[in-house]
Formats: C-alpha cells, structure tokens, sequence
C-alpha cells in the first residue's frame, strides 16, 4: 500500500506564517471537496502534488496558529475492507508522526460509521500538531490545527475541528 | 443482503398534519451523525421492520413532511461497489413501490459516497423526492413528501441540500 504523504501537516506545523487579518468566524464550503468547516478568518485555498496523490484544501495561517482542511482522493482505495481501511488510517498517522512525537491517538468517526483518527503530536521546536483524520471511500479528509499545545488543545481549535462535515 | 423495506417512510409520509409557519432551525445529531436544516423541531420515531431498527426525524408543514430517516444493515460495512449499487437499486425499487417511479439519478455525498436521487409520485397526487445515501452500511434517506408543488418548492431543496454528515 502507498504511503501518501502528509507533506502539507509538515509545512504547515513548521512555517506558521505571517498573521493575517482576523475576523469574525465564518463559514467555508466547497462544492468541489464537499466539505464544510468554520475558521476564524478567511482561508486561502491550497493544492499539491505528492507522488501521484493530488493533495488539495484550504489553510488559513495566522500568527503563531494555523488551520487547514485538506483533501485527497487515494488512486484504487474505494470500498476497501476494513483492514485496508485501517491500514490506511495508520499510515496518514504514521506519516504525521515520522517528524513529530505522537502524543495522543483515538480512533473517532463521522457519521458513526465512517472511520477516522484524531492526533496530537509536537516537534522539539514546541509546535504540536491537532489532526482529525476521515477516511471516506477512498477520499481522505484532514482537518488539522498547528500551534502552541494551549491553542492546539484549546476552544478555537475545539471549534475549529467540531465544525467540520462533509456535505454533498 | 437483507430485503430494504422503506416503504413504511413513503407510505407514512403521505398523511400530514397542518402545523402553521415554519421558523428554519440547523438540526444536529450527533448519535446519528448528520446535520440538517428543518423548518421546526423534528419529531423522532422508532420503528422495526424485518429485524432492523430505523429512526425516523419528522417534521410536518403546509401538508409536507420534512423527513430524514436512518438505518443500519449489519453486515453491510465494507461492501463492494457492485454490491453497494446493488442495494441502492433495491432501495430505490423498494421505496417506490407503491408509487410511480418518475426518476431515479445517482448521486454522491462526500464527493465518494454512493446515493440515489428519486423523484416518485401517487395516484393522489402527492410527490415524493428523495436522496438515498449508502455510508459504509448505514443508509440516509432524505425526503419531502406532499403535494407535487410542495415537494418540488424551493423549501424542500433547502431540507434536502442541507443535509451533511457530522461529528
């Protein structure tokens, strides 16, 4: 099985950018993706290639925090088992925490029957990285946060994350 | 794979109660795991039907009923495509039986998840239109059943495009 990189996760935890301005939380939905999920300002939409796995999705990068859906459509992984499917759950993780230390995983879901995982993980620089991991029929939702562990932990991020469906 | 009976959710949706205005609320569930908008509270009834459970939210306007109603095969988790389709097919013939099919289109949730979309109609004159998803052995039915202007209104596109799935 391939492992798809999460190169996004990585760049995302280590370059926490320049601050944008901030608003009033609103509400981001892309037909295209078929997601919804509401950020504290307006996100930036983003695309890149990792191997042959098209990693596309919305960041939004404010000072010291950071926010991010991203979206890939795994080649061959439609209605896989459930062993597949979790397999390929532990390698999203995996891929996480090549360069960060895992320090909580649980298994969660969506819709109570579609699986996923949620992590957090740190780096020896003091970021910690909070995902929330979906596999959905071979398409692979991550809702992530970056940051400080008080903010990645924290209510924005609580809200961030809760506020994520998938729509049609 | 077990028969689908959804009939009891068309036949039940065509006797309707008048309830005045409707004031839209986002409704969630979090045991079921969808969200929806509703023009009021829904009202939530259990049924049983050949050994499976199906919780059905209702919602009665204007001679309408707003409708999501879910259930679970078991067994069904991790199913092939062709088997997937297959039960979606079953559904679609199962949920119209006793109306006239007037069209059924395939649809997605998510971008990956299979689903049917079912225009039906009675000899009374009342419309159903329906979106069906299959998610990993759970089946989603959403649905606005009344009369042909009703069910075909910008009000019941709102019900049946707000419909997601949630944490």
């Amino acid at each position: 099985m391939r492992i798809y990189g999460l190169t996004a996760v990585i760049l995302l935890a280590s370059s926490i950018a320049t601050a944008a301005d901030q608003g009033a939380w609103q509400q981001y939905r892309t037909k295209d993706l078929n997601f919804r999920a509401s950020f504290p300002a307006n996100p930036k939409e983003t695309s890149s290639q990792t191997g042959k796995v098209l990693v596309k999705g919305v960041m939004l990068d404010l000072n010291e925090r950071a926010f991010a859906v991203l979206v890939s459509d795994i080649p061959g992984a439609r209605h896989e088992s459930e062993k597949m499917t979790e397999s390929r759950l532990d390698s999203a993780r995996d891929s996480i925490t090549a360069k960060f230390k895992l320090e909580i995983e649980k298994k969660i879901t969506i819709a109570v029957v579609l699986r996923g995982r949620e992590i957090l993980a740190s780096n020896d620089n003091g970021i910690f990285v909070r995902s929330r991991i979906f596999l959905v029929n071979g398409r692979l939702y991550q809702v992530m946060v970056a940051g400080p562990r008080d903010f990645v932990t924290g209510a924005d991020a609580e809200k961030f994350l809760d506020s994520f469906v998938l729509t049609q | 794979m077990p028969k689908l009976s959804l009939m009891i959710v068309i036949v039940t949706a065509t006797g309707i109660a008048e309830t005045g205005g409707g004031d839209w609320k986002e409704f969630r569930s979090k045991e079921h795991g969808f969200c929806v908008l509703y023009p009021s509270q829904p009202k939530l009834n259990v049924t049983k039907s050949g050994g499976m459970e199906m919780k059905v939210f209702d919602v009665e306007l204007n001679k309408c009923v707003f409708r999501i109603a879910v259930v679970d095969y078991p067994g069904a988790q991790f199913e092939k495509e062709a088997l997937a389709e297959e039960r979606l097919e079953l559904l679609t013939k199962s949920a119209t039986a006793k109306l006239k099919l007037e069209k059924a289109t395939k649809i997605t949730l998510a971008g990956a998840l299979l689903g049917r979309e079912i225009w039906a109609s009675s000899d009374s004159g009342d419309m159903v239109h329906a979106r069906v998803f299959l998610v990993n052995g759970r089946v989603y039915q959403v649905l606005v059943s009344g009369p042909r202007e009703r069910a075909t209104s910008a009000e019941a596109e709102k019900f049946l495009d707000s419909f997601v799935l949630s944490q």
